[in-house]
């Protein structure tokens, strides 16, 4: 990833640390746990939390509020529990997001579907554990993804 | 008559003052909590693998020696200070002495003393409070401290027997220190850490040694030199693993991200070694209650200046070692000399 110095935005870090949620953004001192222990990056390699940080430190305003990264977060706060430095990732991630907001990088409607596909998500995974609970005692090797699309068929969610 | 001196603790720092003391013709007594004396360092090992690496521990103990056998120092162990009244050049000092055996009283002594050196040390970070580490549940994970003692005890760690894979050992550096509520550098695990890697390799080749950290801090003169004589045999990965589990086969498997290429990987190991960190001993804010010391930020003893760290805020009292912050042994040595210089140059005047 190229650096250019003349897209810096040097006052980037501050803006976020003014933002409610984004004070301890400064302390961070890159030990990799909130990547080491984030559930997105498990899966997609290229989601990085403690980058993401490094980015907003850098100045590299355009590039994170334009980034699909900001989105992929599940607010699982599990980075905000192992932190060392209390840089309250999840809520630096909620700073960003109503950046983006606000400087009209995406829609405000943008930000209440991805609000909606996190509710149900919850739905979903409800209804998964709900339906292996139902039958755990009579098929043990069934798929996710088969309990997954069983449960979009019949309850229609 | 000579002076005396109350030294409170007879680890390192305050054996230290108190043989600079006795030199310096004053009368010295050392208070000890415990039944022996000596503190850590009679627990740590000696560090050298073809060559010595200079972990002091054997000038600790040679110290610890010379201690007992002087005859201007009383030590008085199994011991702690009740009370203390007076100001600079007559303390008087309570200290209550546990009884050796059950059939004996607590017996209590009054002491008329010069001056004060509180010198109690640290305590190390309780790594089960980092439950992801797994320290107390796998049997593999240990903190320094515990290899220290076992390498003391065995001479070396017993690598379990395989054929389908290498023997391996990882240490993981800031387990308790630069975190939100011990916010400082322990200065002493990165240094420990990297000897006992390096007497690892050399007792055992076939073992792989890792070691994760933040940043090496390789403070302390010549100690670039074993870092770079590191670099050769020793794995090193930025990057602090999240979790230690127990996969099927007995051996621990850490998560972490590495981050000199930036993605997320898993290792396994059969020991795994967390560099706790020093904190400040819990009997801190009791004695310095007593004694009328200030704390600093972190609970530590706190000192007038930035530039002085042994004079404390009451005249006559003056903190030596690692209750003041953490120090490795030769710093330790120093401060605690240090302290005891103070007090010749005070009552000089």
């Amino acid at each position: 990833m190229a650096l250019l110095i003349n897209e810096q935005d040097t006052k980037f870090k501050y803006d976020v640390a003014r933002e409610a949620g984004g004070e301890n953004i400064t302390l961070c001192f890159a030990c990799g746990l909130c990547t080491a222990s984030c559930p997105v990056s498990e899966i997609d390699a290229d989601y990085n939390p403690r980058k993401i940080i490094r980015m907003v430190l850098l100045g590299m305003r355009q590039r994170v509020l334009s980034s699909d990264f900001i989105w992929l977060c599940t607010q699982c706060y599990t980075c905000q529990a192992h932190c060392p430095q209390k840089v309250n990732f999840s809520d630096v991630m909620k700073a960003l997001r109503s950046m983006a907001v606000r400087e009209g990088y995406v829609t405000p409607a943008f930000m209440e579907r991805i609000k909606e596909i996190d509710s149900f998500m919850q739905k979903l995974r409800h209804e998964m554990v709900m339906t292996i609970v139902d039958r755990k005692n009579k098929e043990t090797d069934i798929r996710p993804e088969h309990i997954a699309s069983d449960v979009l068929k019949k309850r229609s969610l | 008559m000579k002076k005396k001196v109350l030294v409170i603790g007879a680890g390192i720092a305050g054996i230290s003052a108190a043989l600079e003391l006795a030199k310096c013709d004053f009368y010295v007594y050392l208070l000890e909590k415990n039944a022996s004396i000596g503190g850590w360092v009679s627990s740590f090992t000696c560090k050298a693998h073809d060559k010595c690496t200079k972990c002091s521990v054997c000038v600790a103990k040679r110290k610890i020696r010379e201690v007992l056998v002087h005859p201007d120092i009383s030590i008085l162990t199994n011991s702690t200070l009740k009370q203390c009244h007076g100001e600079i050049g007559h303390f008087d000092v309570e200290i209550e002495q546990n009884p050796m055996h059950t059939d004996q009283e607590l017996q209590e002594q009054k002491l008329a003393v010069h001056a004060i050196i509180p010198a109690i040390g640290f305590e190390l970070f309780d790594v089960k409070q980092y439950g992801r580490l797994g320290y107390g549940r796998y049997r593999g994970v240990l903190t320094g401290f515990d290899l220290e003692k076992t390498m003391l005890e065995n001479g070396n760690l017993h690598f379990p027997v395989n054929n389908t894979h290498a023997p391996s050992i990882a240490f993981i550096q800031c387990a308790g220190s630069r975190n939100d509520n011990n916010n400082y550098c322990s200065r002493v695990c990165c240094k420990y850490a990297m000897r006992f890697a390096l007497l690892i390799k050399h007792l055992n080749p076939a073992v792989s040694v890792t070691i994760f950290f933040i940043d090496i801090q390789n403070a302390g003169k010549g100690f670039a030199p074993v870092y770079e004589e590191c670099v050769g045999s020793i794995q090193f990965i930025r990057g602090i693993p999240v979790e230690v589990i127990e996969n099927p086969g007995k051996r621990l498997e850490v998560r972490y991200e590495n981050i000199a290429q930036g993605n997320v990987k898993r290792d396994v190991f059969d020991f795994i070694i967390l560099s706790a960190g020093i904190v400040p001993r819990p009997g801190t804010w009791d004695l310095a209650r007593k004694l009328g010391i200030n704390l600093d930020e972190y609970g530590f003893f706190g000192t007038t200046g930035t530039f002085n760290s042994n004079d404390t805020n009451v005249k006559g009292i003056f903190t030596a070692g690692s209750c003041q912050g953490p120090k490795d042994i030769p710093d330790t040595i120093a401060h605690g000399i240090a302290a005891a210089e103070r007090i010749v140059e005070v009552f000089a005047k």
